[in-house]
This record gives C-alpha cells, sequence and structure tokens, in this order.
C-alpha cells in the first residue's frame, strides 16, 4: 500500500509531523512510519488522518498492483 | 520514551518497591504481587483502563511480548534440557511440566479469542475429553484401567457435545467435573508443588469451559448459530 500522506500535510499550511500527530492523537513516531510506509493504519486513524487533511482516504492511501 | 506516557511511568517501579519492600521485611510471599506490578500498565491497558499508547505503539508492545514470549521458551526448555540434575531431580521435572502451562494458556486464549465462548467451550472440551481418552489407552492398554479411566474422558465428550445444544446446563455440568477433578486432586496427597500442577492441567480446563459456556448469550446459544 502506498500513501500520499507527507505531500498531503505539507499541501495543508505546512503542517508538521508532531502537530498532525497530536490533532490524531498518535506519536510522532506513528507518523512518519507511516509516512515512510512501514506501517498500515487502522481504518479509524485513515479517517481522522483523512478529516485532519480535509480530504478523502482514497486520496492518502491507495493500493499497489500485487496487494 | 514518549512525553505523553511520562505520568504512567512511575506505576511499575512504584509498584515494584512496594511488593519487594513487603517481600524483604514482611513476608516473601510478597514477591508473587511484583510480578502483575512489572505489567501493571499493559494489564490496565488489556482491560481498557489506560490507553497510553497509539495503536502503532500497541501492536509493537504486543510483538516484543509474543517474542519475549518465544525466547523465554526457548531459553527455560533447552536449560531443562542440558541441566545435569534433570533425571534424577524430581523438582526439575516439575519446572519441565510447568514449562506446557503457558503454552496451553495461550492456547486456551486464542482458541476462547477466535471463536465465540460457545463455540471455544465446546471444543475445549472435546479436545480435553478426547486426549483424556487417548492418554487412558497409551498408558493401559487393553485392561480394566483403561474403562475406567477412559470413562472418565467419555464423560467429558458427552457433556461437550451436550454443550452445542445446551451451552449453559453443560456449563454448569462442566463445574461439577472441575471440582470433583479438584477433589480428586488434593486428595491424591502429593506434594503440594505436584499438586499445583496436576490443578493446573486437569480441573482448569475444565472450570474454562464452565466459564465460556456460562457466558453464553441466548440468542448465540442457538443450534444454528454458525461463527
Amino acid at each position: 500500500m502506498k500513501n500520499r500522506l507527507r505531500e498531503l500535510r505539507l499541501l495543508k499550511g505546512q503542517l508538521t509531523q508532531e502537530e498532525l500527530a497530536r490533532r490524531v492523537g498518535v506519536s510522532r513516531q506513528t507518523i512518519f512510519a507511516i509516512e515512510k510506509g512501514n506501517y498500515h493504519p487502522s481504518v479509524k486513524l485513515a479517517l481522522k488522518l483523512a478529516r485532519e487533511l480535509d480530504t478523502r482516504v482514497e486520496e492518502i492511501f491507495h493500493l499497489e498492483e500485487n496487494d | 520514551m514518549d512525553s505523553r506516557h511520562m505520568q504512567w511511568a512511575f506505576l511499575e517501579p512504584a509498584g515494584l518497591a512496594v511488593f519487594a519492600a513487603l517481600g524483604f521485611w514482611v513476608h516473601p510471599g510478597f514477591w508473587l504481587g511484583a510480578v502483575p506490578a512489572l505489567f501493571f500498565r499493559a494489564i490496565l491497558r488489556e482491560f481498557g483502563l489506560l490507553q497510553d499508547l497509539d495503536e502503532r505503539e500497541y501492536l509493537l508492545s504486543l510483538r516484543a511480548s509474543h517474542w519475549a514470549f518465544i525466547l523465554t521458551l526457548m531459553l527455560a526448555t533447552a536449560y531443562v534440557l542440558v541441566s545435569p540434575s534433570i533425571a534424577a531431580d524430581r523438582t526439575n521435572q516439575e519446572i519441565a511440566i510447568l514449562l506446557f502451562v503457558p503454552l496451553a494458556v495461550r492456547f486456551f486464549l486464542q482458541l476462547g479469542m477466535t471463536y465465540s465462548p460457545r463455540r471455544a467451550g465446546t471444543l475445549i472440551g472435546l479436545l480435553f475429553g478426547t486426549l483424556w481418552l487417548l492418554f487412558a489407552v497409551l498408558s493401559h492398554g487393553i485392561s480394566a484401567g483403561t474403562l475406567s479411566e477412559g470413562a472418565i474422558g467419555l464423560i467429558i465428550l458427552g457433556t461437550a457435545l451436550l454443550s452445542w445444544f445446551f451451552p449453559k446446563p453443560a456449563g454448569i455440568l462442566f463445574f461439577l467435573e472441575a471440582l470433583v477433578a479438584g477433589y480428586f486432586v488434593m486428595k491424591a496427597g502429593q506434594l503440594p508443588s505436584v499438586r499445583f500442577i496436576l490443578m493446573l492441567l486437569f480441573p482448569l480446563p475444565l472450570f474454562l469451559c464452565g466459564i465460556l459456556l456460562c457466558l453464553v448469550h441466548k440468542e448465540e446459544g442457538e443450534i444454528t448459530d454458525a461463527d
């Protein structure tokens, strides 16, 4: 699974990892892990991220060919 | 450590210090309390009373525990295998049997979490009854001993089969069987350590079946339940 979290976060007024983490109630390391593709968030966290970035989950995350 | 966790960080050291002090100055039995004190936050988390970790941190905590479980069992098994006194020392044999306890607990817990209480209770009963029957046949062969010992296995199997149709009455029957098994274990006159292991091996799975089956909700008790 690929994601555009970092890109969308920076588009949202240079939002920092720390600030996004605070808003969705996780640690900064978790945001970092998601951006690096090392952790796939739950549906609930994905929805929270989408809400904070004023977008839809599908805009942030998308499946790859072999998924 | 994340700053969000700092307010909880004192819990384990504080609990450990209290039980260590009590164990040192009052009674050694208090040392037993140090074990749950060490895992105080983890226990609170499992009951939903503490939410200090986000979902990724919680997953990592579970994975760390999983690996610790595997490594601990491997080390303990290796120690028992290479211990020179294993054949002569009865205590070591008891430790070897005790190694099965965490494996059994893990198996039963996973079963209970994967399936509904009704199905898990029935499965544990069927498994336990079958193992009992096999043990009776393998240890006595074709003899009167197999019949008398095997009859207990058949009773457990019968209760397990009954539980599929009537979970709550079968659960009560399992409780009674656990009580009877516990009575015979206590009456056997073994060393306390052996009795402790026998209690873990025999009455406990039956007691667990009883709890699971008594937890079954009315609608879940329908025969058509397919989970």
